[in-house]
């Protein structure tokens, strides 16, 4: 699917700082600098890192109120669902949190950055597991179309805790991760513009190949040769010389595709990359990103130079 | 662009388990609020709710899915399987239709029964169901709903929201038909943390009433097959009603609360109006979110006078049927305004005495209005200020 997105500004919570230092969690930022303590006071950890990232990206593209909000969470508020649900079943029923209950909405995510920034546009959270993040950038194009508005804020964000990383071993995930990635993006160019998002691609049923990603660059009129860089969260045994396994960093979760995106327009715009993971290149135009999650569904997105 | 036209719905709820049934139910004043004998809960004696009257197992026979699910996933199987065959869509086509489902609670029926079992060196395999998107991609798999599959949850609004990232797939021709709609079922975490906003009614509960007291929380599923109307015309398929228009806002002014003058109920429906490209004269009916919480009535009255001042505008909530639904009562009431448009029928409001103070807004009682109702406005409202309005025309008047 097309999409023709320009990315104005980033925000992003990651390990990609603290990996530098050889560090596994991610850098929390101090949140006073951007949000008022007496906020911050009410906002569990997920939220700070959700407005945090957004509030910084909006800043970048210095844009003070979105004309619409669309965020994406694999687990949602993981945090606040289990400290809920773990004294409502302790107590017997007899106790509830309700300040816990409001904030284990997924819901709550899109909602407090509407409240924060008074954005009163459209507000949307996409639950879809690994598809969460996608489905958000290409609601937030639909609705820029139908609107005849320009720009949106569209983020990725889930969090991790202690169960989730008993059950993902179960299911063979090892190195859980965590993070909140923010675009500030429009649907015209203008200076700001440092990437684009040139097309998304869902991948149901098939297997990632060769010829598959051959098929997805063809109808973006590119070839493999016009790929500067991979980024791949797992082996898909792809030949593209230039290749990074962002997972090793990012860690595994659903919306891991939005620090992906985050990051590959981070290094167009800069035109390096960090470098523990030197690629030895220094021309970054055309980025191609594979995301897959609990081995099903997976997608494709190109980012280039706008 | 191109129209966006419903030819299939599906849904089960309190009042029945599937549309035929909500119908006759809905016309006889028959409501499925009762204090509920399905749901664990120690507050199942405290509180009544619109609990469907199937048990798990009955409604996997029902369903026809196999292995371990949800209640919620069995609840959204119904009422997919009563839409898709509603619009008649079979093999080919449905490989082709998209679902855009969504849910507030997902798995977490399975979940609260389950955790304390969850130990460091022990896991479940029953905890995938939990995320909230795993109904959806069940519910594909299940029905062979190949293309685009995706789950929103924005509270009370959810199915709304749905129907809104639907309507747009099909305007922009990336699906030609699509499900969409939304589920919940109920739960003791839901149960207890509506207890603890202290929203719940000990009663059934009066939407719009001078001393209403909170609201009844339910169950249920409610879906809807829209689909681009040329490609419904070419198939011959019976077109139910058309999707005119609709707005989602936000409030951007509390958590759990709505201002008190409905700025973000009055933008909504505003909005929505100019979507459709309508005026308020227009709109024959609305199903109002009407949750029969204090807050809520008081700033959809608020607003509703606002914008459709000087018109007598018919109304009810239909939550006093079914109880609150959340994340599916946009499904639930846009079938109902469906069903609406197909029978020229307005629900009456019952468990209703007095009016609002000040808001002189009394909801439709039965004093027949014989017309031809054209186009019906549905409205959700959720946490975290999240307004939807949507407006449903009659195949044949398109504004």
């Amino acid at each position: 699917m097309i999409t023709n997105l320009f990315i104005n500004g980033l925000g992003d919570i990651s390990r990609l700082q603290n990996f530098q230092k050889g560090i596994t969690s991610i850098e929390e930022p101090v949140y006073k600098d951007r949000i008022a303590p007496i906020k911050l006071r009410r906002m569990s950890r997920i939220m700070r890192m959700s407005n945090y990232a957004a509030l910084t990206a909006l800043y970048e593209a210095d844009i003070e109120i979105p004309k619409m909000i669309n965020v994406a969470t694999g687990y949602g508020c993981l945090a606040d669902t289990e400290n809920y649900l773990a004294t409502l079943l302790e107590q017997d029923e007899k106790f509830a949190n309700p300040l816990s209950f409001i904030n284990s909405t997924h819901t709550t995510l899109a909602g407090n950055l509407a409240i924060l920034l008074g954005a009163t546009g459209e507000n949307f959270t996409f639950i879809h597991q690994s598809f969460s993040f996608e489905y958000a950038m290409i609601n937030a194009k639909l609705a820029l179309e139908e609107g005849d508005l320009n720009d949106a804020l569209v983020g990725g964000v889930d969090e991790k805790i202690t169960t989730l990383e008993i059950v993902l071993k179960d299911m063979g995930i090892k190195q859980v991760g965590e993070g909140a990635s923010f675009l500030s993006i429009s649907k015209e160019g203008s200076t700001k513009s440092f990437a684009k998002i040139t097309a998304i691609q869902f991948v149901r049923h098939e297997k990632i190949s060769m010829a598959l990603i051959e098929g997805f660059l063809k109808e973006n009129e590119l070839t493999n040769k016009e790929i500067d860089l991979l980024f791949t969260n797992g082996d898909f045994n792809l030949s593209f010389e230039h290749q990074i396994d962002y997972s090793e960093i990012s860690g595994s979760y659903p919306t891991s595709i939005a620090f992906a995106c985050a990051w590959g327009a981070k290094v167009i715009r800069d035109q390096k990359i960090e470098d523990v993971v030197a690629v030895g290149i220094s021309k970054f135009n055309t980025i191609l990103i594979v995301h897959e999650y609990c081995n099903n569904e997976k997608s494709l997105i190109l980012i280039q130079k706008p | 662009m191109c129209e966006v036209v419903i030819t299939g719905i599906g849904a089960i709820s309190a009042i029945g388990n599937n549309v035929n049934e909500i119908y006759t139910s809905l016309k006889h004043k028959t409501h499925g609020i009762a204090k509920p004998s399905i749901l664990e809960s120690n507050l199942s004696n405290e509180f009544p709710a619109g609990e469907v009257k199937l048990d798990n197992k009955e409604l996997q026979h029902f369903s026809g899915l196999t292995g371990i699910h949800s209640r919620t996933t069995l609840l959204a199987a119904v009422a997919v399987s009563e839409a898709l065959n509603n619009a008649q869509l079979y093999d080919d086509l449905i490989n082709q239709t998209g679902l855009i489902s969504s849910t507030t609670v997902g798995g977490m029926d399975i979940t609260e029964k389950i955790y304390k079992h969850i130990a460091p060196d022990q896991s479940s395999p029953l905890i995938k169901v939990h995320p909230g998107g795993n109904h959806s991609s069940e519910l594909a798999n299940f029905f062979g709903l190949q293309n685009h599959v995706s789950t929103i949850s924005t509270a009370c609004s959810s199915a709304s929201n749905a129907l809104i990232f639907g309507a747009r797939l099909i305007k922009s021709s990336i699906l030609e038909r699509v499900v969409v709609g939304g589920v919940d079922s109920l739960s003791k975490f839901t149960m207890n943390g509506f207890k603890s906003l202290m929203i719940l009614d000990e009663d059934h509960c009066k939407p719009f009433d001078k001393n209403r007291k909170g609201l009844n929380l339910g169950e249920a599923a409610g879906y809807l097959v829209l689909e681009n109307k040329s490609s419904a015309e070419k198939r011959g398929a019976k077109i139910l009603g058309i999707v005119s228009g609709y707005a989602n806002v936000n409030e951007a002014y509390h958590q759990t609360a709505s201002t008190p003058k409905g700025e973000g109920a009055f933008s909504a429906m505003a909005l929505a109006l100019k979507n459709a490209n309508m005026t308020v004269e227009q709109i024959d009916y609305i199903n109002t979110h009407g949750t029969g919480t204090l807050n809520n009535d008081a700033s959809e009255s608020t607003a509703i006078n606002r914008l459709f001042r000087n018109t007598s505008i018919v109304f009810s909530s239909t939550k006093v049927y079914t109880g609150h639904t959340l994340a599916a009562a946009g499904g639930l009431e846009a079938v109902i305004s469906v069903l609406c448009l197909e029978n020229n029928h307005i629900p009456e409001q019952i468990n209703f005495f007095n009016a609002i103070e000040g808001e002189k807004l009394t909801p439709f009682l039965g004093k027949s209005i014989k017309r031809n109702i054209l186009h019906v406005m549905s409205n959700s409202f959720g946490f975290g200020g999240n307004n939807t309005s949507i407006i449903f025309s009659k195949k044949t008047h398109k504004a």
